[in-house]
């Protein structure tokens, strides 16, 4: 009589709820290579869309036996019938995905974590620093803010890149810099014969900035030791903390805020990131 | 503290009929002894009822196995050529009984199951832990020095979390009935009677006693402790045990709070199929905070001891209100360079006027 009782306690609960760590299938339409390192890939879920995203989230692209890796969209979600995304070939992972070609399938958890806040964007004009593949995760918001180019101001892009040979989107990152639109300024870390233009780190550009600091929202992606230098030209220009966006790196494995391998101090770069406002990171010091 | 629904008492030569009962109904695991000349304990699944010691101090890992294994299949996959099929994996519906668990670990358990339903709810976990029968005991003093218990709390019981309370009240064990399934745990085993009024007497009086014998070992404000941590942030004390920590990682594998893992894929022989599994890691192991492009953001073994500190005592109480530290004095006692946890937070306590917050 008690063991079935018991058995009656058990909870049934659990088993109908979603496996979250169970990825869904995508397919490549196109891949393109973008540098020696980069590829671009253009995906579709086979069953259904990707869904409402922001510029800045990510999904995590598995390759099935070797591992899974975080990786930002780097297209707008005004764009429909498909989404991309940038990879570099920096380790197993990565590499493995690269070798893929129109056709393949890649089991792709997300999106996950918070984009830029394209709402608090609206009405104000915007600075996005991007450096090196920070570029990205940019290029999906650039795009978004290019769809509804009369809800903002004045756009300023301020992009470094290590050499003028490694920018990844060329064809489009030169649309940028003609559109009248659009303030446009690109340095590189080491010129060649051919580069004209600036040559330092991408704070070398906001020598050439003029932004109501009030009416501005910055948004900023590079490599880890871009985003110090990049504050304090942000503070020196008076920016509010609430108006600027980094988005940050770290090792997300789990996307849900549970494995604890992404936290900055106790906030969840995964869940609560990959955006934070500088107001929300003032006081962690892991941030920076 | 909080009414039980029902009280029994049993005597402690009928515990053995207890357990081997309890086995019939489920997976159950209780402490054990390593060896009889090596006072040292752990939780074990039982096949012997006799084996189980309840008069033990705290065991080296804790039960936290029970619901969080160390490896855990997350989804199985099959691979041929370009085609791919995924399977999920339903979380097992079967019975565990952790028997004989201290109050210190009832509220790690309560914080782990917190953690695991916030936000992205991890369903394997909470399946497991929801058919996780906790029949708990009450503690009547500190395990050993490193102990520090009665400092956090946890030497009582939490309002919740456990379905049975045991407490040693000399020849017999005084036991309070919590929750529904409680009752199907003892049923109507003759062996486990109600109470006469000299039970519930002697039961108090023990509870009373029990008090006492708990000495305050940390003399601050816990409550403090964030404020302590954020003050301590660049504290030089760091420094010296960033270079004591040889980063083993012991300390979070004992610990009854610690749930950090990592995910990694492994293929079958046949180099097609094989599973994603996740496994227990440490933020004290060099590799956990670094990314690609050889950036880690947290090298220093003082960054990442800081970080479990943190975690333990500022960050969970900002996000939960809780502790993730129980006091129980696992890392202290696993930690093979002496760092020990109970003066890191007195450290914290005395040190914190001489830091200023900036």
């Amino acid at each position: 009589m008690s063991s079935s009782a018991l058995e009656e306690e058990l909870t049934t609960e659990y088993e109908d709820w979603t496996n979250l760590f169970l990825p869904r299938t995508a397919q490549i339409l196109k891949s393109t290579p973008l540098t020696a390192t980069d590829t671009l890939h253009r995906l579709r879920f086979q069953n259904g869309d990707i869904g409402d995203y922001k510029p800045g989230q990510f999904v995590m692209v598995s390759m099935l036996g070797i591992g899974e890796v975080p990786i930002s969209i780097c297209s707008s979600p005004t764009h429909i019938g498909g989404f991309e995304l940038c990879v570099r070939s920096a380790g197993t992972v990565t590499q493995a995905i690269n070798e893929l070609n129109a056709g393949a399938l890649v089991p792709i958890r997300g999106p996950y974590g918070r984009g830029f806040s394209t709402e608090k964007m609206v009405g104000h004009d915007v600075m996005i620093i991007a450096g090196g593949i920070g570029l990205a995760p940019m290029r999906s918001l650039i795009q978004y803010l290019l769809d509804q180019r009369s809800q903002y101001g004045e756009i300023w892009i301020l992009f470094g890149a290590k050499r003028p040979g490694e920018v990844l989107f060329q064809d489009e990152v030169l649309s940028w810099s003609s559109r009248p639109d659009i303030h446009f300024l690109m340095t590189v870390d080491i010129a060649n014969r051919a580069w004209r233009g600036n040559v330092g780190p991408v704070t070398s550009l906001f020598h050439y900035v003029k932004v109501d600091p009030h009416n501005t929202c910055a948004a900023v992606c590079g490599p880890p030791v871009m985003y110090r230098p990049v504050l304090r030209e942000l503070q020196h220009l008076e920016l509010p903390d609430a108006q600027m966006f980094f988005s940050f790196e770290r090792r997300m494995k789990c996307g849900l805020g549970k494995c604890g391998h992404c936290l900055i101090n106790g906030h969840y770069c995964c869940k609560e990131g990959p955006v934070l406002s500088y107001a929300e990171i003032r006081e962690l010091p892991e941030a920076m | 503290m909080v009414e039980a629904m029902e009280y029994r008492v049993l005597l402690k030569k009928d515990i053995r009929v207890w357990v081997e009962w309890l086995m019939g109904k489920g997976e159950l695991h209780a402490p054990v002894a390593k060896s009889a000349s090596h006072p040292q304990y752990q939780f074990e699944k039982i096949s012997q009822p006799d084996t189980v010691c309840l008069d033990y101090a705290t065991t080296i890992l804790p039960p936290k196995q029970c619901v969080q294994p160390v490896r855990e299949t997350l989804i199985r996959f099959d691979r041929v050529a370009n085609q791919f099929t995924l399977s999920d994996q339903v979380p097992e519906r079967r019975l565990h009984i952790i028997f004989g668990i201290h109050t210190c670990d009832i509220h790690a358990f309560n914080f782990l199951n917190t953690v695991m339903r916030d936000g992205n709810a991890d369903t394997q976990f909470l399946a497991r832990s929801a058919n996780t029968a906790i029949i708990g005991l009450r503690c009547r003093q500190h395990c050993d020095d490193k102990s520090f218990c009665e400092s956090m709390g946890t030497n009582e019981p939490p309002d919740t979390g456990y379905d049975i309370l045991m407490t040693d009240i000399g020849d017999r064990y005084f036991l309070e009935l919590a929750t529904e399934r409680a009752a199907k745990l003892v049923d109507d085993l003759s062996c486990i009677p109600h109470t006469g009024d000299e039970d519930v007497v002697k039961w108090r009086q023990m509870l009373a006693d029990s008090k006492k014998n708990f000495d305050r070992r940390l003399s601050i404000n816990i409550e403090e402790l964030p404020a302590y941590c954020e003050a301590n942030y660049h504290s030089p004390m760091w420094d010296v045990i960033g270079k004591k920590c040889v980063a083993c990682g012991s300390c979070t594998l004992v610990c009854p709070t610690c749930y950090c893992f990592d995910i990694r894929d492994e293929l079958d022989m046949s180099l097609q199929g094989g599973e994603r599994y996740r496994v227990w890691d440490s933020c004290q192991l060099g590799e956990f905070a670094a990314v690609a492009g050889g950036v880690n953001f947290r090298r220093d073994r003082r960054d990442r001891q800081r970080h479990r500190v943190h975690r333990k005592v500022k960050y969970p109480k900002e996000r939960y209100n809780l502790f993730a530290c129980v006091g129980c004095g696992r890392c202290s006692r696993a930690c093979i360079a002496d760092i020990q946890m109970l003066d890191i937070l007195r450290q914290l306590g005395a040190k914190s006027h001489e830091f200023q917050r900036t």
